[in-house]
Order: C-alpha cells, then sequence, then structure tokens
C-alpha cells in the first residue's frame, strides 16, 4: 500500500466534494455507534466494564518484556515456532520462506491491520506467490487496490455497482447483479475451491495469552476458520504489543472488543489456537508459526507518553465517533490505520513529519477516548505530537516547524512576556494592521495570515488603544 | 556477531521503567443472567436467535433425532458429515441416517486429508457435532476440537447442526474456560467459539447470512 498521509488535506477535500462518499458519511458512523451503545447496554456497569479493560491494556503494555517472554515460552511448549521481526522487511522475509521452503503457490488470507502495515501481500505476490484476501472487504479492496476505508468494515463505502463490475472483470461474478448476498456468494464461491486445496494460511491475531500461548482470532464470516483449519501450515502475525496476561483477561476483552466493534454480544467465530494439531487430528494445521512484529514499536514503548498508544485493540469505536471522520472517511488517513486511532498510529510509526495534518485534524472533542474501551487519551496525544513536533523531536521523526514560523512564536512570547514589550508592540502593530487591511501588497507579506485574511474583513482599528485615551482623558481632566 | 532480532527487540523493550503497577479498578458483576436451567436455556434460545441462529429443546435423544429429521427433511439434506465425539455416537447417527435414507459421512473415518476435505466441501450438505459447552450469555456453542471433533465439520457444510445435553449449557465463558485452561494437558489444539451462522456486512453495510461458513445454525438442546 502506498503512503500517502502526507496528502490528508488533497484526499480529504475530495472525499468532501464526493456526494456517495458523503451520503455514506452521513448514516455510517451514526448507525454503528448506534450498535456499539446498544451492546454495550448489556453490560450491568458499561463504564466500569470498560475501564476495567483499560486496566487490563495498561498493566500488559506495562508488563510487556515480561508478558512477551512468557508467551514465547507458552508458545514454543506447545509445539508453535515463534519468530521475531524487528521490522516490516523482515517479517516478510520470513513469511516468504516458509512459502519457499513448502513449496507454496497460494496463501488465503485472515483480515489482519499489521499485515496491511507490513504490505505483506505485494511483496508476496512479487515473489510469484498468490495472494487471496478472504475477508469479504478486504478482497473488495484488494481487487481494487484500495486502502481500508474502515479498520472494522474496510470496503464498506464502496457502491454495489463497483462490486459488481470488479467482480465480472475478474471472473467471480458470471451474471450480473446488484443484490449483495449475491455479491457474497459469488465471492464465497469463488474462494471455496481456494480453501478446500490450502496448503498455506496467514492470519493476524487479535490476542494472544500469557499464560497459555494460545492465540485468538474474532471473526463473523468464518474465512479465518478456514485460513487455520484447512492448510498445513498456519501463519499468524501479530506485533507485539497484542498479548494479555492471562485467558480471564482475554475473556473480558473479547465481550469489550465484539460489543465495541459490531455491538454483538460475540462475533459468530472465536477461534482460540494452542499448538498445531495433535498427530491423531485430522485438520488443522500441522505447523503453527507465529511472527512477532516489532516495526518501530518498542522504541516508543520506551517514551512513557506515548504507551497508551499501545493499549488499542483495533475495535473502530473512535472511528465512529470522530467528527472529522464524518466529514473526511478513512482515505484521508493516507495508510492501514484511520480515524482518532490512525492518527495516534501512523504519525507514531511513520514519523510526525510525514504525518503534520493528521495530529492537527482535530476538533480536540474527546469523542473518541469517551468510548474507547482500552482507555486511550487521543486527544493528549495529539497535543503531545504537536508540541514534539515543535521542539524538533528527532525520535519522532520531527524536522521541527519552519523557521519563519517559529520567529514569529518567538516574537510573540517576547511581546507578551512583560507589560512594556506588549503595549509597544501594540503601538507598532496599529497602523501596521490598518494598513494590512487596506492594502493587498501588505497582505501578501504577512503570509501566515494571508489565506486567514482572505475570507474576513476586519474593521479598521483606532489609532489609539482604551488605555491611551484614558491617559489622555484623565490627563484633561487634571488640566 | 550481530544481535538476532529477538535480542535486539528486548534489549529495547528492557529499557522500559519496571511497571509501576496501579491496582485494578474491583471487577464488576459484567452482565446479570438468571442460573436454574430453566433460566439457562430461555436466555440461550432468546440469545443465538437474535444472531439469526436456529434453537430448538429436545425432551430426550428419541426426540432430538425426530428434530433432526424434521431440519433434514425441510432443508433437503442428503448427506451429511458427523463428527465423533460422545453426542454423535450417543444419538447412533448412523442408524438414524440409514432409517432416514440419508447417507452418513464420518469424519473420523478418513485417513486421507484431502479425501475428507473432499467430502466435508463438495459432499456434507450438513455437519452434525456435538459441543463441549453453551453459553447462555450470548448464546453461544463452544467445541474442543480433537481427534473425535474435527475442525471442518462444524465449518465446511452449508448447514451445521448441533446437539448437546442440557448440563453442558453454563452461563459465562469463565466458568468452564478457565478450569480447561489451567493444566496444559487439558488445552485443545483449538477452541471454537460459535455464536451464529456465518454473516458479513461488507457490502454496502447490508447485513447478509451465510457468508464462508455455514448458512444456517441448528442447536439442539436435549434433556
Ligand atoms: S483506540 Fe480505543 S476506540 Fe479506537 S480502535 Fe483502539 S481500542 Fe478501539
Amino acid at each position: 500500500m502506498e503512503i500517502k498521509t502526507e496528502q490528508f488535506v488533497e484526499i480529504g477535500k475530495r472525499e468532501m466534494n464526493d456526494p456517495q462518499a458523503q451520503t455514506f458519511l452521513k448514516i455510517l458512523p451514526e448507525v454503528l455507534g448506534v450498535m456499539r451503545e446498544v451492546g454495550m447496554a448489556s453490560y450491568t456497569d458499561p463504564k466500569g466494564a470498560s475501564k476495567y479493560g483499560a486496566s487490563i491494556r495498561r498493566e500488559a503494555v506495562a508488563r510487556l518484556p515480561e508478558l512477551l517472554e512468557q508467551l514465547e515460552s507458552n508458545l514454543v511448549a506447545n509445539g508453535t515456532r515463534v519468530i521475531w521481526a524487528r521490522d516490516a522487511e523482515e517479517a516478510n522475509k520470513a513469511i516468504l520462506k516458509i512459502a519457499h521452503d513448502n513449496d507454496i503457490k497460494y496463501v488465503t488470507k485472515g483480515k489482519s491491520m499489521v499485515t496491511e502495515e507490513m504490505n505483506t501481500n505485494d511483496m508476496l505476490i512479487k515473489n510469484g506467490i498468490e495472494v487471496f484476501e478472504s475477508d469479504l472487504g478486504e478482497l473488495i479492496i484488494q481487487l481494487l487496490e484500495r486502502p481500508p476505508f474502515h479498520i472494522v468494515g474496510p470496503a464498506i463505502n464502496v457502491p454495489v455497482e463497483e462490486v459488481r463490475d470488479i467482480f465480472l472483470e475478474k471472473g467471480i461474478l458470471t451474471e450480473p447483479t446488484l443484490d449483495p448476498t449475491e455479491l457474497g456468494y459469488a465471492a464465497r464461491m469463488f474462494l471455496r475451491e481456494k480453501f478446500q486445496h490450502l496448503e498455506m494460511g496467514i492470519t493476524g491475531i487479535n490476542m494472544a495469552v500469557a499464560e497459555t500461548g494460545t492465540i485468538i482470532n474474532v471473526e463473523n464470516e468464518g474465512n479465518i476458520r478456514f485460513t487455520k483449519s484447512s492448510p498445513r501450515i498456519q501463519v499468524s502475525v501479530m506485533s507485539l504489543e497484542k498479548v494479555v496476561p492471562t485467558m480471564k483477561d482475554a475473556l473480558y476483552m473479547l465481550r469489550l472488543l465484539c460489543r465495541n466493534c459490531t455491538g454483538q454480544k460475540l462475533g459468530s467465530y472465536i477461534t482460540f489456537d494452542t499448538g498445531p494439531k495433535k498427530e491423531d487430528e485430522i485438520d488443522g494445521p500441522e505447523e503453527l508459526i507465529v511472527v512477532i512484529v516489532d516495526n518501530g514499536r518498542s522504541k516508543q514503548l520506551l517514551n512513557p507518553e506515548l504507551r497508551e498508544a499501545f493499549h488499542c485493540i483495533r475495535c473502530g469505536a473512535c472511528l465512529n465517533r470522530c467528527p472529522v471522520y464524518a466529514k473526511v472517511g478513512g482515505y484521508a488517513y493516507g495508510w492501514a490505520y484511520s480515524g482518532p486511532i490512525g492518527q495516534v498510529l501512523n504519525p507514531m510509526l511513520l514519523g510526525l513529519n510525514r504525518t503534520q495534518d493528521l495530529y492537527r485534524a482535530s476538533t480536540d472533542c474527546g469523542r473518541c477516548k469517551e468510548v474507547c474501551p482500552s482507555g486511550v487519551n487521543h486527544p493528549r496525544i495529539f497535543r503531545y505530537y504537536r508540541q514534539q513536533d515543535v521542539e524538533g523531536n528527532k525520535d519522532l521523526g520531527s524536522v521541527k516547524r519552519p523557521w519563519s514560523e517559529r520567529q514569529s512564536f518567538k516574537a510573540w512570547q517576547w511581546a507578551v512576556q512583560s507589560r512594556k514589550n506588549w503595549d509597544r508592540s501594540i503601538r507598532m502593530m496599529r497602523p501596521l494592521l490598518n494598513k494590512g487591511i487596506s492594502s493587498p501588497g501588505l497582505r501578501r507579506w504577512v503570509k501566515p495570515l494571508n489565506s486567514w485574511m482572505k475570507s474576513r474583513n476586519l474593521r479598521s482599528v483606532p489609532g489609539k488603544t482604551f488605555h491611551e485615551r484614558w491617559k489622555d482623558l484623565e490627563k484633561e481632566q487634571s488640566q | 556477531m550481530t544481535m538476532s532480532a529477538r535480542e535486539e527487540i528486548f534489549k529495547q523493550l528492557n529499557q522500559m521503567d519496571p511497571p509501576d503497577l496501579k491496582p485494578r479498578p474491583p471487577e464488576i458483576p459484567q452482565i446479570d443472567l438468571p442460573d436454574d436451567i430453566d433460566g439457562r436455556i430461555e436466555t440461550f434460545i432468546a440469545e443465538l436467535t437474535a444472531k439469526a441462529g436456529v434453537a430448538h429443546r429436545a425432551e430426550n435423544e428419541e426426540a432430538a433425532r425426530e428434530l433432526l429429521t424434521e431440519i433434514v427433511a425441510a432443508e433437503q439434506i442428503k448427506t451429511i458429515m458427523i463428527a465423533g465425539d460422545d453426542t454423535t455416537s450417543s444419538l447412533n447417527l448412523k442408524g438414524w441416517g440409514e432409517k432416514e435414507g440419508v447417507s452418513v459421512l464420518e469424519a473420523v473415518g478418513y485417513d486421507d486429508k484431502n479425501d475428507y476435505r473432499r467430502a466435508a466441501f463438495e459432499e456434507a450438505d450438513a455437519g452434525i457435532t456435538g459441543v463441549d459447552f453453551a453459553f447462555s450469555e450470548s448464546g453461544t456453542l463452544a467445541i474442543h476440537h480433537n481427534s473425535e471433533n474435527a475442525r471442518l465439520v462444524s465449518l465446511a457444510p452449508p448447514i451445521h447442526i448441533a446437539i448437546f445435553p442440557a448440563e453442558r449449557l453454563c452461563r459465562y465463558y469463565e466458568e468452564v474456560v478457565l478450569p480447561a485452561y489451567t493444566e496444559q494437558e487439558g488445552i485443545p489444539s483449538q477452541m471454537t467459539f460459535i455464536t451464529g451462522p456465518s454473516m458479513t456486512a461488507d457490502i454496502a453495510a447490508t447485513p447478509t447470512i451465510g457468508m464462508h461458513g455455514p448458512k444456517k445454525l441448528f442447536a439442539i438442546i436435549v434433556g
């Protein structure tokens, strides 16, 4: 996937002018938000449940080194092979090697955000291995070569007509139809044959239980179950923060995840894998390989300000509540993660400089943090990014703000620090400001203000301030 | 020597400050549910129905077989694949199949995986399994997969029929999952929670029942 985080404004504008996208955005987040509310209402104490969930995630991240070691040793004890990867390239190479060593021609994939982040599909395809995304939404965006529009429903905005056309073009559909059920059925039949003869499947991981060495996937369609049950080799990829301490914690988080994600009490299928199949079992993978990917995370984990970002369980609830997402949709965020959590993760993983508009496109309303079941305080992190960007934090990939901006803030700082400076600058500014209003030449010279002034007509300010006039008045009276 | 990825990742992670663990807030009771058997069954049926599943209660095994006969007729099922777990064997489904004219494939009867996969994907109109547990909390069935309860039986055929005795119906997941996962030997290679047939809403957010997995799910509670 091409990274387009620098084009936030451009893509956002395009989407805001696209009537189809707008009709959709008016309804979708609202509906998903209501579904979530209904799901959460089944708790005796919804707020308390979220709070407890956040405490599980906080603990998991705080104890990460210890939990990862425990996870690894239990995975290995269960007969799972563990591969550690510093970055996307290393992880992709390892996956490719497994495929090559086993003479694999094609793989099916379960929906997985981390392999989107790693661009795994492109790498496998480039090296001669066919990749079939098997989640219906993922399949559609793979065929259309689009980024995901929503963390949960990656193709949910794509008009039915477009799905029909691409399915016809790729031979998945023979008779044109606009019925979503029939289109889904065509995808079912297309992938069914792939599942039947599958030799290697790739999935993500929703949670990994340190205590037992169990990996967990949540889904509705059954494609992940096929991807794990049918082939000889199962490769499951996780970013390293996906670990939870105990099975009890995992069950707690599963309730929260499903309710926040789709408003369901549980998704249709949840699978818990502990090791490969046993010898006397007819199906299930002979080889289970878990790839644990860092990809820039361990460095950022050292920064306590950012630790909350690792709490996220990718439920998508924050997207549905965000007024910015509801206008620009998922493409503007330019990468795997969109909405408020995209504004947190993309800058952290790609660098502040490449994601300038992401952490600034916020109304600071805080609706995202209100719903988050993992205790992520998104607006606080946006403000932190802005501050770090001004200070030029190299670890976060900032190259500092432009010289002119820094100079004007220095001037501002000087002006507001003493009464005398303030009065003096005000006196200086007033005639200048008045000229600026009337002369476009001057306006252009004060460039940062130019676009602001374009749509505003300031009334000219009087030559003297209130204080000056007061003093004059006093003088007059005493005379 | 260059460091391995593992070493390098842990070298970073170990620089994290030692965990300053605030105690967790008190764990609150999550969901209130009736505990008597009728209450459990009622809740289970309501929850599974809300997730587009179909649940029946049968007085005894005989009644369960009769229900099966009805389902098979209504759905025009000609071939079924059965898991060889304790519930399906105690029901003597082979004998029932002969009587009803339904051909019965046994998952445990295959040595070759490709033959087995062909049967599960291409031949079976329905898969019948027992379950290890069921949960009234969400209308969920839990299967521990092993040599007697293979994975594809409840997945590849277009219809899944699950039959289980009422005493396996619990309220909360924790009641049985936690004990099962405390001893390493007791942990199955895979456990599956099934809550309804497969579904999707990926095209135009239109809810559609029946995606890759079964299009229909029947649960028969015996007792
Ligand atoms: S940040 Fe919170 S609300 Fe947003 S996807 Fe992650 S867990 Fe869900």
